[in-house]
């Protein structure tokens, strides 16, 4: 007599399909209940109203932000704007320390005063050894810090921390604002995570450039990855900062440091920094809103493989400040485009005889006008601030 | 909600949900305190101590594991390679059981299936983690589709014999963990394979490749 196979669940092939799919049904539906629900498509948002008939750049202010005691190197600078009430014009993080990658080095921060027109006094924001306490597990080395504000005001620092080797061991750690925001003086930060980017014990993705800004109060952050193959990710953040996803900007294997271009809303432009023996710079674009990502035919602009940093200020308004000659970086320009593919140089931000480094850049649009930082000899972060004049 | 909708909110590898830091810290600490309290006992077998010796070299690994700070072999793991895997976690986690308990009654054998698919896994993952393949495979681990998925794969031995194996019950208690605390990263491909248990399987699936010879030699 044949098995009932309601008795004997076990031996029937169909009980155990029905069980299986339940099974997987029910592990399903646990994990999309954890889920937040999926954002809607991103779009672009401009820095603020910038009403130009053309673009002039008259060179208002200028110096070094002063270094935290004791501090010989300085490096990789990233500039935060902060709305019109706060007492501060915009906030400036960089790394400092006795040397680039020293165990020292921590992420400094100035402030740039809307009252007194000056930087305040720089101090150490985060330390490589107070994360590490926080996080439960060592960090080698910090650098690379860029700052955004999320919808609530929030400052968010994405920092490189080094883990087993150099640079190219380097992971983003995300750190959140902890204090009520009003002074650089009591700027504190809590790490929030390490992002989780890649499977090879997440080794090998950092940041340098500055997020694009969304319109649902999110933003996207250009990253890369270092280890050998070098390659452009976009990565998305919802308002509060939460990681949302990442997409690859470029099948090429030698691209780094992508910067990000807004042309309209949803297209957008990144430019790259070539570590292939051309020296020139890549480019890579967007039409709907970062999802999907086309290689450009290459720019006509020479690149000694540095850091950019680009801005768009309104549709057809765009800067690039980067160094403009292939053999030396003692050369640093700022350039300006309406589509972001031809540039025209407006103005030399700095210039020396090689060996003199200016480089990694950084802009941000404060108080109608456009700030500079870019580093100066490794050493010091030297700043700039010009005011766009309106031509009749 | 219509059929597309949901097939899209599964599919998509927009709606990551990470894990609290708070617990990605505690994971941290026990993770690795189960991986090196096996590796402790496992030496201690090789060097013929008794179980309740055993016992206590294991208990002694794991409390220093446990310890905060840099005098905890955890704070310079996860420098080096962050947390292992639930999957690599509970693969101790059952060692220990079996070698400090001997009267649970455990399954032992290295079933091929699973050595070998987690070693293809892996090598896909890392030439993905090169950007070898047109689009990102570590993405996908993002998707809620691929626990199902992976559900799934756990549950094909069951559906081809009689009950479930332990390895079954281990796949989707794996699932059933991430699915809850989204451990270890939020990224499924890091909660059920990481590259030290990868380099591990090669080990494995070395010597099952040579016992089948050898028994087909023989």
């Amino acid at each position: 007599m044949p098995d009932d196979p309601l008795r004997s669940p076990a031996r029937s092939l169909g009980v155990r399909v029905i069980c299986v799919l339940g099974l997987c049904a029910a592990l399903l539906a646990l994990d999309a209940s954890q889920r937040p629900s999926r954002p809607g498509e991103a779009r672009g948002s401009w820095p603020q109203p910038v009403r130009l008939a053309g673009e002039t750049l008259q060179w208002r202010a200028g110096g070094h932000i002063p270094m935290p005691p004791a501090t010989p190197a300085a490096h990789a600078s990233a500039l935060l704007p902060m709305p019109a009430p706060h007492p501060d014009a915009l906030l400036a993080f960089w790394f400092a320390g006795s040397r680039e990658s020293g165990p020292d080095v921590q992420i400094a921060a100035a402030a740039f005063s809307r009252a007194s027109q000056q930087w305040s006094a720089a101090r150490f924001v985060v330390n490589r050894q107070a994360v590490g306490d926080q996080l439960g597990y060592g960090v080698r080395r910090l650098g690379n810090p860029v700052a955004w504000r999320d919808a609530t005001g929030r400052i968010h620092l994405f920092v490189v921390a080094t883990g087993l080797g150099g640079w190219a061991a380097g992971r983003i750690l995300q750190l959140r604002q902890t204090d009520a925001g009003s002074s650089v003086a009591t700027l504190a930060f809590e790490p929030v995570r390490v992002l989780p980017l890649s499977w090879l014990w997440n080794t090998s993705h950092l940041v340098r450039a500055m997020p694009l800004p969304l319109a649902d109060g999110g933003m996207v952050l250009p990253v890369y990855f270092e280890l050998g193959t070098k390659y452009p990710v976009a990565l998305r953040f919802d308002a509060a900062g939460g990681f949302v996803g990442m997409v690859r900007m470029s099948q090429r294997g030698y691209l780094l440091q992508p910067a990000l271009l807004m042309r309209t809303e949803n297209e957008w432009l990144v430019l790259m920094r070539d570590n292939s023996p051309q020296r020139t710079l890549r480019a890579a674009q967007t039409s709907d809103g970062g999802r999907h990502w086309q290689d450009l035919p290459d720019l006509a602009l020479p690149n000694p493989d540095a850091s950019v940093a680009g801005l768009s200020l309104q549709p057809g308004l765009m800067f690039l400040a980067h160094n403009p000659r292939p053999d030396t970086r003692a050369v640093l320009d700022l350039s300006v485009s309406r589509d972001g593919v031809q540039w025209q140089r407006l103005l030399t931000l700095a210039q020396g005889e090689a060996p003199a480094e200016y480089s990694y850049p950084a802009m941000a649009w404060a108080d109608d006008s456009l700030w500079v930082s870019y580093t100066d000899q490794r050493q010091r972060i030297a700043w700039q601030r010009l005011t766009l004049r309106v031509q009749d | 909600m219509d059929w597309t909708t949901l097939i899209h909110s599964l599919l998509a590898t927009q709606t990551p949900a990470l894990p609290e830091p708070a617990l990605t810290r505690i994971y941290l600490a026990l993770g690795w305190a189960l991986v090196l309290a096996s590796g402790g006992v496992l030496l201690a077998g090789h060097l013929r101590f008794g179980v309740s010796r055993q016992r206590l070299v294991g208990a002694l690994v794991l409390l220093w594991c446990l310890w905060p700070g840099p005098w905890s072999p955890t704070y310079w793991l996860g420098l080096a390679f962050r947390a292992p895997s639930l999957v690599s976690a509970t693969l101790c986690g059952w060692f220990l059981l079996r070698q400090l308990l001997p009267s649970a009654r455990m399954a032992t054998r290295s079933e091929a299936e699973w050595v070998f698919g987690g070693i293809v896994l892996g090598w896909l993952l890392l030439l993905d983690t090169f950007a070898r393949w047109p689009v990102s495979l570590y993405v996908v681990g993002f998707s809620p589709m691929l626990t199902g998925l992976m559900a799934l794969i756990a549950c094909l031995p069951w559906l081809k014999r009689a009950a479930p194996t332990g390895a079954t019950w281990a796949g989707l208690g794996v699932l059933l963990v991430y699915g809850l605390l989204r451990l270890p990263t939020g990224n499924l491909w890091d909660a059920v394979l990481d590259p030290w248990l990868w380099i591990g399987l090669h080990g494995v699936g070395l010597r099952l490749l040579w016992r089948r010879w050898r028994e087909g030699v023989t």
